[in-house]
């Protein structure tokens, strides 16, 4: 009772100081153009970051053993890729023409209207699935971690994160990411220690799985090895089309906070990730050695918990659980409200919403619309989540990275791109779904794979639209 | 990025991407993975292509490159494929973020 009461309040008081600061539409979408290395390398971390690291990870890990370990395995290159491929171009469409949403930067390089709707729809429809994910994994964990009903804990969630992200916006936004991305990542770091110390340290751990489970050693998995280099690709190029990712360099306060932003971010998800490591290894070896029985591997992370016996602990985790749906629902429903009420009606032709209220409206409305489709649904959070994280890749990547870096990108193949990418990853999934489509398949790589060839092919021969502004 | 090599690249990457996938050739995979994310990164050459970070770039793709290629070369069922794994991690984790801050040019007047 004492940490919702001080969920509460700490709710209240970031949104009535979000409130004050957020008025204006540079405030509300990119947190007043105000976030150095530090704050933004954190934020974007937690934002990027579920509560899928800290239960599904390791479960991941104990369910398919070193093939567990490849949606990780890119995380060091991503910082220093994402600045590389995306961060310097978008940030010297922000110079040009002070946009303030991905779409915004997608109309900027090809022209309103087509692009910047595609992106649009591609943004709105894929943060609110997204969304839905984090309600549904919240109310998995609730009922495994919390002594209270799952749907109770992740509606507490939302709608603590959906008050003070309607009210403040990324000027609220933002702070409460950067504070709940230093959580996660003490919180990582502390059980990661925690549960390999108590499995006899990390050699010990994987002697264990060793002697007792060696085809979990085996680096591919069942799936074989084309579909586990596909999840190290889609989880690494895949991260330079993650709008909630992009949205943290429109917030930059200016270049040169670029230069270190590789570097906080990376520490920062390493330390988050210790805990897919460590959990997982240090968890399955116990796991494997008797210490308790786990119906599924999906009760990994409670299962150690629980072997731990450190009431402190399972406080910890519950807290770095809670901040990572928070800070992950908090940007997707600013982007999903930008999209809303800005873009939409922009690739129409219509005048941007006056003022944030209805930004502020299309915030509540998103939540609520992604709470719904949380409860409604059946689908496997697993497969809701890597959906998610594929759809953004397919629509955005090809427009992202090769789109913002060659001068000879058209605007015809750009809307082919934003058009294909999602449609052929959707394909895939329903193929997947039927059992048409084996495993190699990675749809949301597909998709972007699809996207770029018709982003190339319709671009040759055409008049150039320059890159770094065209509109 | 003013050429057709990069957006040929591009191309060449996404057809062999989509015949690893086909034909289910996890080396083929592995090769295209490094390839696209040193193309990726690459663009940043054609923006500043500096020495040093024409280096920076080609040194990140090979260890990538020699890291997977350990985890293919270890035997199966062993912890060798394992320690490549983490080993990947352990190495690239400082070295990426330090060789972006080391190859980082701020162009004149970017205040955004």
């Amino acid at each position: 009772m004492t940490g919702w009461l001080l969920l509460v309040a700490a709710t209240a008081a970031l949104a009535a100081w979000g409130w004050r600061r957020g008025g204006s539409a540079t405030a509300y979408f990119a947190a007043s153009r105000s976030a150095g290395a530090v704050v933004a390398g954190l934020a974007g971390t937690a934002a990027g970051l579920s509560a899928f690291v800290f239960v599904g990870g390791p479960s991941y890990v104990a369910a398919a053993g070193a093939a567990g370990l490849w949606i990780i395995l890119s995380a060091p290159l991503t910082g220093a890729l994402q600045c590389w491929a995306v961060g310097e171009p978008i940030l010297e469409l922000v110079r040009r023409h002070r946009c303030l949403t991905v779409p915004e930067l997608v109309a900027a390089r090809f022209g309103g209207g087509w692009p910047q709707g595609l992106a649009a729809v591609a943004i709105a429809i894929g943060a609110t699935a997204t969304l839905a994910v984090q309600v549904k994994g919240a109310s998995v964990l609730g009922s495994v971690l919390f002594d209270a009903p799952g749907w109770a804990v992740a509606l507490a969630a939302l709608a603590a994160t959906v008050v003070y992200t309607a009210a403040g916006g990324m000027r609220a936004g933002l702070l409460a990411e950067a504070a709940q991305g230093v959580v996660m990542a003490v919180a990582a770091v502390v059980l990661a220690a925690a549960t390999l110390h108590h499995a006899g340290g990390p050699r010990a751990a994987v002697a264990v799985i060793a002697a007792r489970r060696p085809e979990l050693l085996d680096p591919w998995g069942a799936a074989g090895g084309t579909a586990a280099i596909g999840l190290f690709l889609l989880f690494g190029l895949g991260t330079c089309a993650q709008p909630h990712y992009l949205q943290k360099f429109l917030l930059l306060k200016d270049r040169e906070a670029l230069r270190w932003l590789p570097l906080v971010s990376t520490a920062a998800l390493l330390a988050v990730l210790t805990v897919w490591l460590g959990v997982g290894i240090g968890g399955t070896a116990l796991w494997l050695d008797g210490a308790f029985e786990l119906q599924s591997t999906d009760e990994l992370t409670a299962a150690v918990l629980s072997a731990l016996g450190k009431p402190w602990l399972l406080t910890l985790a519950l807290v770095a659980v809670v901040a990572a749906i928070m800070s992950t629902a908090a940007s997707l429903l600013n982007i999903a409200a930008a999209a809303i009420t800005r873009d939409l009606p922009a690739a129409v032709g219509m005048a941007p919403a006056a003022g944030v209220g209805p930004a502020r409206v299309a915030t509540v409305a998103v939540g609520a619309a992604a709470a719904t489709l949380a409860l409604a649904s059946t689908r496997p959070v697993v497969l809701l989540g890597v959906l998610g994280w594929g759809t953004f890749t397919a629509a955005l990547l090809p427009v992202m990275v090769v789109g913002l870096n060659w001068s000879g990108a058209s605007r015809r193949g750009a809307v082919a791109a934003l058009a294909i990418g999602p449609l052929v990853q959707l394909a895939l999934e329903a193929a997947r779904l039927a059992g048409a489509a084996g495993p190699p398949w990675e749809p949301g790589l597909t998709g972007a794979a699809a996207g770029t060839a018709a982003l190339v092919l319709l671009s040759t021969g055409r008049r150039p639209v320059p890159a770094g502004g065209g509109a | 990025m003013k050429t057709a090599a990069p957006p040929a690249v591009a191309l060449a990457l996404a057809a062999l991407w989509g015949v690893a996938e086909a034909a289910d050739l996890p080396a083929l995979a592995a090769a295209v993975a490094v390839a696209a994310i040193g193309a990726a990164a690459a663009t940043a050459i054609h923006r500043r292509g500096t020495r040093r970070l024409r280096l920076a770039v080609a040194a990140l793709t090979a260890l990538l490159g020699a890291g997977l290629a350990a985890v293919f070369a270890a035997p199966a069922g062993s912890a060798a494929a394992l320690g490549a794994q983490l080993a990947v991690l352990v190495v690239l984790a400082p070295l990426a973020p330090l060789l972006y801050a080391a190859t980082f040019a701020k162009p004149p007047g970017d205040a955004p």
